[in-house]
C-alpha cells in the first residue's frame, strides 16, 4: 500500500500542470534547453561558418621554403597560400616541424604528408592506394609514372579525377622516410600552374636531419 | 567518548528508542535538500530537456560513426582491441567515481545519461566541430608556427569544457529534485568527462593508428592508447568534475544557493588545469626530456585541486548521511560508531573496519556496506519492509563481527 501511494505521489509529482505547458511541453524546462540548443549551433555551426569567411593570409614570400618532419624541405610556388605546416625557419616552440603541411592557389591545392616508411616508393604507393579504397577516398585511375626530384630522390606519381577535380598522388621515400604529396587541381588548369606544381614536386629534397 | 570506544558499544536492535521529533525533521530535511532515494525518470516527453538531450546525443553518435568509418576500416583489429582495453578502463573509473559517491548516490541511470553526454554529443557534436575551425582561425590570424605550439592548448580548454559542462544543465532539468549539491554536480561532472575521456581517446587510437601509412597499426595504436590512459588518468575526469561544480555554483539549486565568484573561480580552473595539460609540448620547447616531468607535474597539480574539490563539497552530504541515520541511533538500531564510520571519511571508516583486528575486518567492511544499503532504504518511504530487512541485516552481520 506504501508503495503504491508514494509511486502515485511520484507520477502525479511529475505530471506538469496544464496552464504551465507550451506547446505540450514543460515552460520551465524551455530556457535551459534552449540555452543549450543555442551553444550546440554556435559551436557547430556559426563557428565553422566564421571561419569560412575569414582568409588565410600567410603566403609563401619568394626564395621561401618549408620544412616537414624529418628533414624534408620543399619550395612551393611563390604566392601560394599556406593552410597547413610550416616554413623553413619558423620551427614551433617543440623545435619539430610538423609531418604535414599544404599550400593553396584559387582552387588548386598541394598537401604533403610524411611517416616512416621503409620500401619503395612502389611499396609506399600500394598501402596508400589500399588506404584511400578502405577509407572510399579517390581511387587513382592511371598507372603510375616513375618521377625523379631535381636532388635525386625517386618517386611515382598516379592520377585520379572525381566530379569536381583532377588530382595526382605522388609518393617518394628517402632514407626510411615516405612522402605522400596529394595535387588538386580544376579539370581546366592552365599550363603554368601546372609547371608551378611540377617544380614544386621537384623541389623536394632531404635536409638530412636524422628521423 | 572517542570515534573507537564508540564504535566499540555494542547497539541493542533488540530495544526500540522512540526518536525525538527534531531528528526526523533533520532527516526529512536532509532527504528534501539532497533529493537522496528520489527516482530517475528517463523518459520524459513533456520536458524539453529530454528532446536536447537525445537529439544531440544521437546526432553525435552519427558524427562518431562517421568519424570512425572514414578512419577504421583498414585498421578495425586495432580499433576493436583499443576499445575493449578503453571498455576497461572506463569500467575502473566507473568504479571509482561510484565508489566516491557514497553517500547519498545519484541514481545509475542519471550517470548513464552524463556519460552518455560526454561520450557522444559533447566531444563530436559540440567540440571538434569548433576546435578545428577555432584552430583554422587561429592560423589565419597567428600563423601556422603558432598554432603548432600554442593552438591545443588555448581552444580544447574552451570548447571542450563547455561541451561536456553544458550537458549538466541538461541533467539538471532532467533532474530538478535529484540534482541539487555541489557534490551532485561534482560526481555527474565526473562521468561527463569519463565518457568523453573514453570515446576521445578511442578516437585518437583510430587516427593514429592510421599514421605512417597504416603500416604500423598496432604498435601506433597501442602506444597512443598507453601514453593517454596514463596521462588522462588526472584528464577530463578531473577536469569535468570541478568546471561542473563550478557551473552548478553559478547556476545556483534550492539546496545550493548561487555563488558567483567561487563558480567562476572552479571554471576557470578547470580550463587552466586543462589548457596546462594541453601546452605541455610548448612548455618543454626543444627540450624533449622535459616533456614528462612537466606533464607530471600539471597532473600533481590537477590532482590536489580535484581532491580539495571534492573535501569542500562531500561535506554536505556526509551530513546528509548523518542526518538520515540519526533517527536510527536514536532507536537504538544503529551504534554511534557505526554512523561516525559512515558518514565519516576514509580514514574514519579504515579505524572502523581495523578495529576489531585483522580476521574481523571483511565483517566490519560488510557491516559498513550493510549501514549505507540500510541508509538508501531509510530516505524510501516506499521501502518500508526493505527497512526492516536492513536493519535485522545490519544487527545479524554486526552479530558476527562481535563473535
Amino acid at each position: 500500500m506504501t508503495t503504491t501511494t508514494s509511486t502515485t505521489a511520484h507520477h502525479l509529482h511529475r505530471r506538469v500542470p496544464a496552464d504551465r505547458r507550451w506547446l505540450g511541453l514543460d515552460r520551465r524546462t524551455l530556457l535551459p534547453a534552449g540555452i543549450v540548443l543555442a551553444v550546440a549551433a554556435v559551436m557547430h555551426w556559426v563557428v565553422p561558418w566564421v571561419d569560412t569567411l575569414v582568409p588565410y593570409r600567410e603566403r609563401i614570400e619568394a626564395g621561401q621554403t618549408m620544412t616537414l618532419d624529418p628533414g624534408i624541405r620543399f619550395a612551393p610556388p611563390t604566392g601560394w597560400g599556406i593552410t597547413d605546416g610550416v616554413v623553413t625557419g619558423d620551427t614551433p616552440a617543440s623545435g619539430r616541424y610538423p609531418d604535414r603541411a599544404a599550400v593553396f592557389s584559387g582552387q588548386s591545392s598541394m598537401s604533403f604528408t610524411t611517416g616512416a616508411f621503409d620500401g619503395t616508393p612502389r611499396a609506399l604507393l600500394r598501402q596508400v592506394r589500399v588506404q584511400n579504397e578502405n577509407r572510399q577516398a579517390f581511387a587513382l585511375r592511371s598507372e603510375a609514372t616513375p618521377i625523379t626530384t631535381a636532388s635525386g630522390i625517386r618517386g611515382l606519381i598516379s592520377e585520379f579525377r572525381d566530379t569536381t577535380s583532377d588530382g595526382a598522388i605522388a609518393v617518394f621515400t628517402v632514407d626510411g622516410t615516405g612522402i605522400e604529396v596529394v595535387v588538386r587541381t580544376p579539370s581546366d588548369t592552365s599550363t603554368p600552374r601546372a609547371t608551378e606544381i611540377g617544380q614544386t614536386l621537384s623541389s623536394i629534397t632531404e635536409t638530412g636531419a636524422a628521423r | 567518548m572517542n570515534v573507537f570506544a564508540r564504535a566499540l558499544r555494542p547497539a541493542r536492535p533488540d530495544t526500540v528508542a522512540p526518536v525525538p521529533d527534531h531528528l526526523e525533521r533533520a532527516k526529512a530535511a536532509a532527504i528534501e535538500r539532497s533529493g537522496w532515494g528520489l527516482r530517475f525518470d528517463a523518459f520524459q516527453p513533456r520536458n524539453a530537456a529530454f528532446w536536447v538531450f537525445w537529439v544531440l546525443v544521437l546526432a553525435g553518435a552519427w558524427t562518431a560513426f562517421g568519424q570512425f568509418r572514414t578512419v577504421a576500416a583498414p585498421i578495425a583489429p586495432t580499433i576493436a582491441v583499443g576499445g575493449f582495453v578503453l571498455a576497461l578502463y572506463g569500467a575502473l573509473f566507473w568504479w571509482v567515481t561510484r565508489t566516491m559517491d557514497r553517500y547519498s548516490t545519484l541514481p545509475a541511470a542519471l550517470v548513464v545519461h552524463a556519460f552518455v553526454w560526454g561520450g557522444f554529443a559533447a566531444p563530436f557534436f559540440f567540440a571538434l566541430p569548433a576546435n578545428d575551425a577555432i584552430i583554422d582561425l587561429y592560423g589565419k590570424v597567428f600563423g601556422q608556427s603558432w598554432v603548432a605550439s600554442w593552438a591545443p592548448g588555448l581552444t580544447a580548454p574552451f570548447t571542450e569544457e563547455l561541451a561536456k559542462g553544458i550537458g549538466l544543465v541538461l541533467l539538471i532539468t532532467l533532474a530538478r529534485r535529484i540534482v541539487r549539491t555541489a557534490f551532485d554536480a561534482f560526481i555527474l561532472g565526473a562521468f561527463l568527462g569519463l565518457g568523453f575521456q573514453v570515446l576521445e581517446d578511442l578516437l585518437y587510437v583510430a587516427q593514429t593508428a592510421g599514421g605512417d601509412f597504416g603500416t604500423d597499426p598496432w604498435g601506433a595504436g597501442l602506444r597512443i592508447l598507453v601514453l593517454r590512459m596514463t596521462t588522462g588518468a588526472v584528464g577530463h575526469i578531473a577536469y569535468s568534475a570541478i568546471f561542473a561544480t563550478g557551473l552548478l555554483l553559478l547556476i545556483g539549486t534550492p539546496a545550493q544557493p548561487r555563488r558567483i565568484g567561487r563558480g567562476i573561480l572552479l571554471v576557470l580552473t578547470a580550463m587552466v588545469l586543462h589548457g596546462l595539460f594541453d601546452s605541455v609540448g610548448g612548455f618543454a620547447g626543444p627540450h624533449a626530456g622535459l616533456v614528462f616531468p612537466i606533464l607530471l607535474l600539471v597532473t600533481a597539480i590537477a590532482l590536489v585541486c580535484v581532491l580539495l574539490v571534492f573535501h569542500a563539497t562531500v561535506r554536505n552530504e556526509r551530513d546528509d548521511m548523518r542526518a538520515v541515520l540519526a533517527p536510527e541511533v536514536a532507536s537504538g538500531v544503529l551504534a554511534p560508531g557505526e554512523l561516525d564510520a559512515v558518514s565519516g571519511d576514509g580514514r574514519a571508516r579504515r579505524r572502523f573496519v581495523a578495529a576489531r583486528g585483522r580476521r574481523r575486518r571483511g565483517l566490519r567492511r560488510a557491516l559498513l556496506q550493510a549501514v549505507r544499503e540500510l541508509a538508501d532504504d531509510a530516505v524510501r518511504p516506499d521501502r518500508a519492509a526493505e527497512l526492516e530487512h536492513a536493519r535485522a541485516e545490519v544487527a545479524r552481520i554486526r552479530a558476527r563481527s562481535h563473535r
